[in-house]
């Protein structure tokens, strides 16, 4: 199991109206786990020439991907306007909170670490959250309530801030407890569709829904017109669904390979006319 | 269970595309599952792969663990432009149909750009006259589609070329020289799985009577099929009856209608009905590059008796196992044959056996997969030759000075314009941009990078 379904409910609760690049690509790390992602290749070079093709085929809100096209990145963008901004997988913007996987080295003096060990009790996994000395006081606090709300029964949540410039947080789960389901917003989400999430029309879609372990349960909910024989297809290759309660079409992720998982939508024929793309859920 | 088999991935089209090398890339993945464990990558994600193939998205087809093993089918038509765009990102073999590839680039969107680089790396002397209507006009001749192969890129980027004839190895190395094409691999056309159907039984399905002699033509109907002479031929043989198995562009329908029975597009079973129940199966080709002909392999395999031009892969077919017409003869040539034919069943029967002797000595289905198992296996180790580097030119920021440097060249080159980052910054400041101000108006910029030693430019020249 991976810690980051649980980082992403804790960054999510602790910091409303977050908005977050994840410069991770080509694994997406946070994608699938927080609706408001926008994300981002921080070394295009050392792509390889078939994974560059793939990933320069999307589009975000009409955006290519971070990383891919100089012009695109240096234009404004209001997403990125938000009170609480949050880096992953790069250095760092201005003004951004940092947070990386394992323990960054020595910090500048005005800048201060929350260490946070989540995951399953047996297997927790470490990230750093990097931000302003000054703010830490207030958004360790904020991580600590947080981190006490996610926590069920059995689970092991709390920390300390040890000095000025370090705190440390854990939230860990038993085994088998579940965990947070990620709802990625399909409008947002990096896709090869003329229209975000609108699918009437399309013979086939593509959506980059970030990285995802192998056997993780994806479900999708559409919208606007029946779906009819709609084809799902996982890092190109056909998927056996099921149809669930409530409008609910599943599949799982066959292998998780570290890239980022894309989905597929194929129809024989087009899609029918007026169907959207309402809701996607990974996990759970 | 792990699977034993190593992976191989085949990208191209598959059935139902109306595409007779989707039939062959089909026919070809069902007896290669025997050796490998096969993936399809096809455009069309819910084509219909041979049991125990899974199609693959070729966006993702990189994902595959491969060990190398890639087979790319490649046609000179629209429905092969994801094949060569795979090509490009993801090398291995090629298995060429037609050494053409105009028609493909042109109908698939390649820049005009890519096309005649292309033109002038097939033919660089005929390029600069007869590459003139598209480089100055924009348009392209029918003349361009025989003069240049347009094969050249895929030679580069390939670990091992198929082609189906001596014919077009031949062509290829003569064009592109011998080195380029080192690597081409001669496998001939294969046989649909299967028995093709009896005649008699095939006759009776679509009614032929017992003395009718029927003339078949199949597939869709290109200029180079010569139906006009096919035509011309029977207006002198009123007595035979022709169907032509197969789609035919609107121009020649009316054309046709008066004398033969257009079926359109078949499914198989219906367009082996046809060719099985044929008295003869006219296949001609005029000009030809050195295509393969999916029908000639299912009339060979019939038994029916086919009639080829005397020319490029056809010329190579055993004197009795097809009758081959002179290029020169014609309609009257094809006339004289029928008519032959017709008066003597005996001959008939002859050359049906020995084509079908030859096809099944020659094309068999697991004759060939075994072969290009071969192939696939020896290219598996074979890098692609490295794509040329573009000229280097180490020039100073000098808009005249440039275009003096770039005078007379054409196609890509490389610009290292040696200057102070001050300077630069001055001329990008220029009201038509930094591009205008350094670049002869026919230079089109495709890439920029800042290096120590000064700015590099990318740019393609015309001609």
């Amino acid at each position: 199991m991976s810690a980051l379904p649980l980082l992403a409910a804790l960054l999510a609760e602790a910091l409303p109206g977050l908005t977050l690049r994840d410069w991770s690509l080509p694994a997406g790390d946070l994608l699938p786990w927080l609706p408001s992602v926008r994300a981002g290749i921080a070394d295009p070079a050392a792509l390889e020439p078939g994974e560059r093709a793939l990933l320069a085929g999307f589009r975000q809100r009409g955006e290519p991907l971070l990383g891919l096209d100089p012009i695109a990145d240096a234009a404004a963008d209001p997403a990125w306007e938000a009170a609480e901004r949050l880096v992953w997988g790069a250095e760092g913007e201005p003004g951004a909170l940092v947070l990386l996987r394992g323990r960054a080295g020595p910090l500048p003096e005005e800048i201060a670490r929350i260490k946070l060990i989540l995951g399953v009790r047996t297997a927790p996994e470490s990230f750093e959250l990097l931000l302003p000395a000054a703010r830490l006081p207030a958004l360790f606090e904020r991580l600590r309530a947080s981190a006490h709300s996610l926590a069920g029964p059995g689970w092991e949540a709390g920390g300390r801030a040890l000095t000025p410039r370090l705190a440390s947080l854990g939230l860990l789960a038993p085994i088998g407890a579940p965990l947070p389901v990620g709802r990625p917003d399909p409008v947002g989400l990096p896709q090869d569709l003329p229209e975000p999430a609108v699918l009437g029309g399309q013979a086939r879609a593509r959506l980059l829904l970030g990285a995802l372990p192998a056997g993780t349960r994806l479900r999708l909910r559409f919208a606007g017109a029946e779906p009819g024989p709609v084809a799902l297809l996982l890092d190109g290759l056909r998927q056996p669904t099921t149809a669930e309660a409530g409008g609910w079409l599943a599949a799982r992720t066959a292998s998780g390979s570290g890239q980022a998982a894309v989905l597929g939508l194929a129809w024989p024929g087009n899609a029918p006319a007026g169907l959207r793309l309402a809701s996607i859920e990974v996990g759970g | 269970m792990e699977s034993p088999r190593p992976p191989l991935l085949m990208a191209g089209p598959l059935p139902p595309a109306r595409n007779g090398i989707a039939d062959y890339a089909a026919a070809l993945l069902g007896a290669l599952s025997a050796e490998y464990d096969c993936f399809a990558a096809c455009e069309d994600w819910l084509a219909e792969a041979p049991p125990g193939v899974r199609v693959v998205d070729p966006a993702l087809a990189h994902r595959l663990p491969l060990g190398g093993r890639v087979l790319h089918q490649l046609g000179n038509n629209p429905d092969h432009g994801f094949v060569l765009r795979l090509l490009r990102r993801l090398p291995g073999v090629v298995v060429l149909h037609d050494p053409g590839l105009l028609h493909l680039h042109e109908s698939t969107g390649e820049a005009r750009e890519t096309i005649l680089a292309g033109m002038r790396h097939a033919a660089p002397r005929l390029a600069a006259t007869y590459a003139r209507h598209l480089r100055e006009e924009g348009f392209s001749t029918r003349a361009n589609h025989l003069l240049f192969d347009l094969a050249g890129e895929v030679l580069v980027r390939s670990t091992a070329v198929v082609v189906h004839s001596r014919f077009a190895a031949r062509r290829l190395a003569l064009t592109h020289g011998a080195a380029a094409a080192a690597h081409v691999a001669v496998i001939p056309h294969l046989l649909p799985p299967g028995p093709l159907p009896d005649r008699a039984a095939a006759r009776a399905r679509l009614g032929i009577g017992e003395g009718e002699f029927l003339v078949v033509t199949a597939g869709f109907a290109a200029a180079a099929k010569r139906l006009d002479w096919v035509l011309a031929a029977l207006e002198g043989l009123p007595g035979m009856r022709w169907i032509h198995a197969g789609g035919v562009p609107p121009a020649l329908a009316p054309r046709l209608a008066g004398r033969a029975q257009v079926t359109g597009h078949l499914e198989e079973a219906a367009l082996a009905d046809h060719i099985a129940a044929a008295d003869a199966l006219v296949n001609l080709r005029f000009p030809s590059l050195g295509e393969s002909s999916g029908i000639l392999a299912r009339g060979l395999a019939a038994g029916t008796p086919c009639l080829v031009s005397d020319t490029a892969a056809y010329a190579e077919l055993p004197r009795e196992a097809v009758l081959h017409l002179p290029l020169a003869g014609g309609a009257v040539a094809l006339a004289e044959a029928l008519a032959a034919l017709r008066a003597a069943p005996e001959r008939r029967a002859a050359l049906g056996a020995a084509g079908r002797r030859h096809a099944e000595a020659e094309m068999a289905l697991s004759v060939i997969a075994a072969r290009y198992a071969e192939v696939i296996e020896a290219a598996r180790d074979r890098p692609p030759a490295p794509p040329p580097e573009p000229v280097l030119l180490r020039l100073r920021p000098d808009r005249a000075g440039i275009a003096v440097a770039l005078s007379g060249r054409a196609g890509p080159c490389r610009l290292l314009i040696e200057a102070e980052p001050a300077s630069l910054v001055t001329l990008s400041l220029a009201p038509e941009g930094l591009p205008a101000a350094l670049l002869p108006p026919e230079a089109l910029l495709r890439a920029v990078s800042w290096r120590p030693d000064g700015l590099l430019l990318d740019i393609s020249l015309p001609g």
